[in-house]
């Protein structure tokens, strides 16, 4: 039987680690490398002109490199759903061939795409080669539920498997084998489309500052293959004025797009490390910014809302302002803020900011300075950004707005102080923002403190020449930090003063038994209490003011301090308080949420809850009742370390038995001895496995209670 | 009988995070109720037999659109709709759709309440967006509580504050509408809104008796004279919140004078609105007269400065427990603080400068004994340094928090260990806080990592060791 495969290219523009074009061409008699592109839509899409360029070129080297295998790519022109169906009977295709798409619109897509092709009686093979992973292998591997810190995430990662090795570009042998004619009208009909034919102008763009393509991906990438650097910058990323330029070895829009394969990235800095550090295993740390990447994937592969505030599950709401006037300012590079214009002037120059660059400006877009939603900045993002992929885009607005993965939300990026340490001279101010160039570094970052005959004299007046700052940064902040303290305080239902305390504790990070194993080495007969209790206690440290105006004891009162939750439907308030506290008005530390807490979730909530009801509230008040208000959140942590204890693979959670009965059965000394021959043991086995990760966070905390437990003997 | 069923398991299943004795207490009444209903073997006239004490009590847990909708079930059911009980608190939600995201209150149903439950209303609340006309809106609502009796008011802008940008005297008449009506006000919530000294005294001359919570951070036609007049004559005020140009000695010493009940809570807002500003210093013997009339007295303090605004804070002891540095502080300040502030609870940095904390880190947690939360933004901590700090506090410090990337390897630990180093000494799993770093994969040479090694020969970042 014939086999016409056609290979459907969308991201992994490469012919590099490719396993799924290996399979269009597995025993196939012809293969046509398709890419298809509607450029009607191109023009309206969200897409900007950066982008577009980049994906252009990478079509181009994708031909040129068809070329050399004596094939061609196909581009052409139309939606998916209309060319595909009108491709199979022209070219009598039998087999489809695409890389797995992991995000939900895209799953939506490639179902649909699927069904047609099984109707059309052609086979379709997918494989995965965007991630490093298996993301639903992750998702299992965590009690069906994607991580939801970072941490958790590298736990799981790291008791997976290593990903898959890179496979070999595919050859001129291979392609030979199942050769396509190239009609003489190729070029008229399956021709790469330009920028204007896209509908842009290209009177007066500038030079790409990132040539989009596989070859240039490559070349990139064995530039440094011999520095040393590179690795320990990898390992932990440090700033400083240079890295705020495009490098010439930046590597982030070629994985976005799919012109360099993650995986080869990920064995080529592993072989690097194993080569500079003799044979050692290299640590998660080193793979960070790749992994990362894994968890927004793994975030967001389930969740069709992940780029959204409403209907996401994972997601604070947040009562966010809306002011196109002063989102435009900020999208536009006129904020009066010369560091945060020289950031957004870069991007959309260039299309690509360093990582901190986007902190500061998402974090003076939202909860910083202008209290606007991470949706429209995340929009921008989009538009501009080369390497801005759905999930990681998304999930890193909602991360630094704090409104998922609960991280501590006080420090905000200072729009002055923060630029001006990472650059003391200004001189990324005066590249972006040649107005300013004549100013002196003392002001540079704040032109409006300057004395009128400064400005003057550097030719460029603040309110006239450059905008005034559109904020008062302290008083913004002020506001902000207040109203992100009364949405937190309403997730965590804590009611004290502590700021820090308002961040809710995400059950799964709470996941090492340290007081279980303390609670086992005191002996069975012992009362079950951990040191966690005794520790509770001394640290009553909020104060507790319910009783300062009480009113009546069971009404529910209004929410005083809360700014909060117009959605009541997805307020997550799954673990409620109730009105056990007959608590006071508006005091600041009672009366935060009362009525949402007093008041029963909505049935409609129900859906909602489910992810976030595992966010533990860190009042204890909360969880348990009858506890006393003053405990803190230590407390909580004892409970989840037996949820956590579950979760522990079955290796662990063996070789957690074996220590425990070496410790019950055993005197202390014998306890010792055995467990250190369970450790050289396990050292032994470290060393002879060279594909076991080394920087194995469980390890570290067993390694952690073996220790506390070694000084309680 | 069933639907009886129905709604004695709704209120169960949505009173479920109510204490025992409630949820008993109805299980009890409804099911006296149904085998009173059995008994008549009527269908009509059961609902209206239940009694109003559990209609109330299962109205309560309804949103009021579901109250709403089961008033027109029945009579009874509208007339415990209306009941005074479910309208002592209310929650005016003003937003434009232009500018928020947020619903609104339907007009109608705020009229209603207006003609119906104004006399009804205790607790009430406007939660107002960053559109003037909210602002507006809500303070003709205002001016129209009339002959209600207040207990909280609260006017909180969920966004930009907009009652700035309302008319002063049209905000200032509202206000003193309820002020003067209302006679047994609490509980104030008036951030960031023009109210000013004269209106001030009008709610002293009205609520003095009662008032016992003031929350005024951002009010700038208050002067420090309008404050102490409250503070003045109000004795039982135990929770303030205002900015420091409105703290003076003389509040203090109100505050602490011998008719006036304990101080609670006590917030103050070090705003800078231009660069350069001086601010006043108070008096260590005004703070010491704090502490010995209220000895419990909690004092947070939001500092928002530029660096070289702190001259006058902290050169002598200052009884704060919650500290909050919104921007860059130097460390002389940071060392200053671990000298003077003895009652220091939680201390929170939000950035400092390019040099580590280490010293004052260790000073800190040698004289705050009471300091049980801490959290460094952008702040340079080396690893060893970091771990003594911890040390120090051992687990009294329940909330720890730092960024990973500004914590710099040592000789002693490098970032691999410094986890578990903490934990072991706070007694439960810790982590530094982590940023994405949003794939970056770029190449250079970092000039903090070359400062490091030039700072400390022979410190290269090894690998992890192998176990003992």
């Amino acid at each position: 039987m014939v086999v016409n495969s056609v290979h459907w290219f969308r991201k992994g523009l490469r012919l590099h680690d490719n396993p799924v074009l290996q399979e269009a061409l597995n025993g196939a008699d012809t293969v046509r490398c398709v890419y298809i592109l509607d450029p009607w839509f191109a023009g309206a899409a969200n897409v900007g002109i950066n982008r577009w360029r980049f994906l252009l070129e990478a079509l181009e080297d994708l031909d040129s490199s068809l070329k050399k295998l004596n094939s061609r790519l196909f581009v052409v022109r139309g939606q998916p759903t209309d060319v595909l169906p009108r491709l199979f009977k022209e070219w009598k295709v039998t087999r489809l061939t695409f890389e797995y798409d992991p995000e939900p619109y895209g799953k939506e897509r490639d179902g649909a795409i699927i069904k047609m092709a099984q109707e059309f009686g052609v086979e379709t093979i997918v494989r995965n080669a965007h991630t490093l992973y298996n993301l639903d292998r992750i998702i299992e591997a965590n009690n069906n539920s994607p991580p939801l810190t970072f941490k958790r995430f590298q736990t799981i990662v790291s008791r997976l498997e290593l990903p898959r090795r890179p496979l070999l570009p595919i050859t001129q042998q291979q392609m030979e084998n199942c050769r396509t004619e190239i009609a003489d009208n190729h070029d008229q009909l399956y021709s790469i489309p330009s920028l204007e034919e896209l509908g842009f102008r290209t009177v007066g763009l500038p030079p790409a500052v990132w040539r989009g393509g596989e070859t240039e991906a490559l070349d990139r990438l064995n530039k440094h293959l011999d520095k040393k650097v590179w690795v320990a910058n990898f390992e932990h990323p440090r700033v400083n004025t240079c890295s705020l330029y495009a490098s010439p070895t930046g590597l982030s829009p070629y994985l976005r797009f799919g012109c360099l394969s993650c995986r080869v990235l990920y064995y080529n800095l592993r072989e690097l490390y194993m080569k500079l550090r003799k044979h050692c295993s290299p640590p998660l740390s080193l793979f960070g910014q790749l992994l990362w990447r894994e968890f927004f994937y793994t975030a967001a592969t389930n969740n069709p809302n992940f780029d959204r505030m409403e209907g996401n599950p994972i997601c604070v709401q947040i009562p966010w302002d809306q002011n196109p006037e002063a989102l435009a300012k900020w999208a536009e590079g006129r904020t009066g803020f010369p560091w945060i214009d020289a950031i957004m002037t870069q991007l959309r120059q260039e299309g690509w900011i360093h990582h901190l660059a986007r902190h500061a400006v998402a974090c003076f877009l939202t909860r910083g300075d202008l209290w606007i939603s991470w949706e429209s900045g995340m929009k921008v993002f989009e538009e501009l950004l080369l390497d801005a992929d759905w999930s990681v885009n998304a999930g890193s607005w909602m991360w630094l707005s704090c409104s998922a993965f609960f991280q501590q939300f006080f420090h905000c990026y200072c729009p002055v102080g923060f630029g001006r340490r990472t650059d003391p001279s200004g001189d990324y101010i005066r590249r972006y923002i040649p107005i300013l160039k004549d100013y002196p570094n003392r002001y540079i970052y704040e032109p409006w403190n300057a004395p009128e005959s400064v400005q003057k004299a550097a030719k460029c007046v603040v309110g006239v020449d450059y905008p005034k700052p559109m904020i008062n940064h302290a008083e913004g902040s002020r506001l902000n930090i207040e109203r992100m303290k009364q949405v937190y305080q309403q997730l965590s239902h804590y009611r004290g003063l502590s700021l820090l305390a308002s961040v809710p504790t995400i059950q799964e990070e709470a996941e090492p038994p340290m007081t279980d194993e303390s609670r086992t080495s005191s002996g069975p007969d012992s009362p079950p209490k951990g040191p966690a209790d005794s520790e509770a206690a001394d640290c009553s440290t909020a104060p507790d003011s319910s009783t300062v105006c009480a009113f009546s004891t069971y009404s529910p009162y209004p929410d005083l301090e809360g700014a909060t939750n117009s959605h009541p439907s997805q307020t997550p308030c799954a673990y409620s308080v109730s009105h056990t506290q007959p608590s006071a008005a508006i005091t600041s530390a009672s009366a935060s949420q009362a009525l949402s807490t007093a008041a029963p979730p909505s049935p409609a909530s129900t859906p909602t809850q489910s992810s976030l009801s595992r966010f533990k509230p860190s009042s204890p008040s909360s969880s348990c009742p009858t506890m006393s208000p003053s405990l803190s959140p230590a407390m909580t942590m004892t409970q989840h370390s037996f949820s956590g204890q579950k979760r522990k693979g079955l290796v662990s959670k063996v070789r957690c038995i074996q220590r425990q009965r070496g410790r019950q059965s055993c005197t202390p000394a014998a306890g010792e001895v055995e467990r250190r021959a369970e450790e050289e043991e396990k050292e032994r086995e470290e060393a002879g496995l060279e594909e076991r990760m080394e920087q194995d966070v469980e390890q570290d905390e067993e390694r952690m209670e073996e220790e506390t437990a070694g000084h309680q003997q | 009988m069933k639907r009886i069923k129905g709604v004695e398991e709704d209120s169960n299943s949505s009173s479920s995070k109510s204490p025992p004795e409630v949820c008993k207490k109805v299980r009890k009444q409804t099911s006296d109720e149904s085998v009173a209903v059995v008994a008549s073997e009527s269908t009509e006239s059961d609902w209206a037999r239940l009694p109003q004490e559990l209609l109330l009590h299962i109205f309560q847990y309804l949103p009021l659109l579901d109250r709403a909708y089961a008033s027109q079930v029945c009579r009874t059911w509208n007339q415990a709709f209306h009941m005074p009980e479910l309208w002592r608190c209310f929650e005016f939600e003003l937003n434009q759709p232009a500018s928020s995201y947020l619903k609104a209150t339907h007009p109608d149903l705020i009229k209603q309440i207006i003609k119906r439950h104004s006399n009804h209303l205790q607790y009430v609340s406007f939660k107002v967006d960053s559109s003037t006309e909210s602002a507006e809106a809500a303070c003709d609502i205002l001016s129209q509580l009339v002959n209600c009796s207040l207990k909280t008011l609260g006017l909180i802008s969920t966004a930009r504050p907009s009652f700035m940008e309302v008319p002063k005297s049209h905000f200032i008449s509202a206000l003193t509408v309820v002020f003067v009506n209302s006679k047994s006000l609490s509980s104030l919530k008036i951030d960031d809104t023009p109210v000013d000294d004269p209106s001030l005294k009008v709610l002293v001359a009205n609520n003095s008796d009662t008032l016992k919570l003031l929350k005024m951070s951002s009010c700038p036609h208050v002067s420090p004279a309008g404050i102490l007049c409250v503070a003045d004559q109000c004795h039982g005020l135990r929770e303030l919140a205002l900015n420091y140009h409105l703290l003076s000695d003389e509040l203090l010493l109100a505050l602490s004078s011998e008719k006036h009940v304990h101080l609670e809570h006590l917030r103050i807002d070090v705003v800078s609105e231009n660069p350069g500003q001086h601010f006043h210093t108070i008096k260590k013997s005004s703070w010491d007269a704090m502490v010995r009339h209220s000895p419990k007295f909690n004092l947070v303090m939001y500092f928002f400065l530029y660096e070289d605004e702190f001259g006058p804070f902290f050169n002598e002891e200052v009884p704060v427990t919650h500290l909050y540095f919104g921007r860059s502080v130097s460390k002389e300040v940071l060392g200053r603080v671990g000298l003077h502030c003895p009652r220091l609870v939680e201390l929170v940095v939000c950035a400092n400068g390019l040099r580590p904390l280490d010293e004052e880190l260790i000073r800190i947690a040698k004289h705050c004994t009471q300091l049980s939360a801490i959290g460094l933004g952008e702040c340079e901590v080396s690893c060893s340094a970091f771990v003594e700090f911890v040390k120090m506090c051992g687990r009294r410090l329940s909330q720890l928090s730092i960024m990973e990337e500004v914590l710099i390897p040592d000789h002693k630990y490098s970032l691999d260990e410094i986890h578990w180093e903490v934990s072991k000494h706070l007694g439960r799993v810790w982590f530094p806080d982590m940023m994405p770093t949003w794939c970056r994969f770029v190449t250079s040479v970092s000039h903090r990592c070359l400062r490091r090694s030039r700072q400390l020969p022979g410190c290269t970042r090894k690998a992890r060791t192998p176990r003992a």
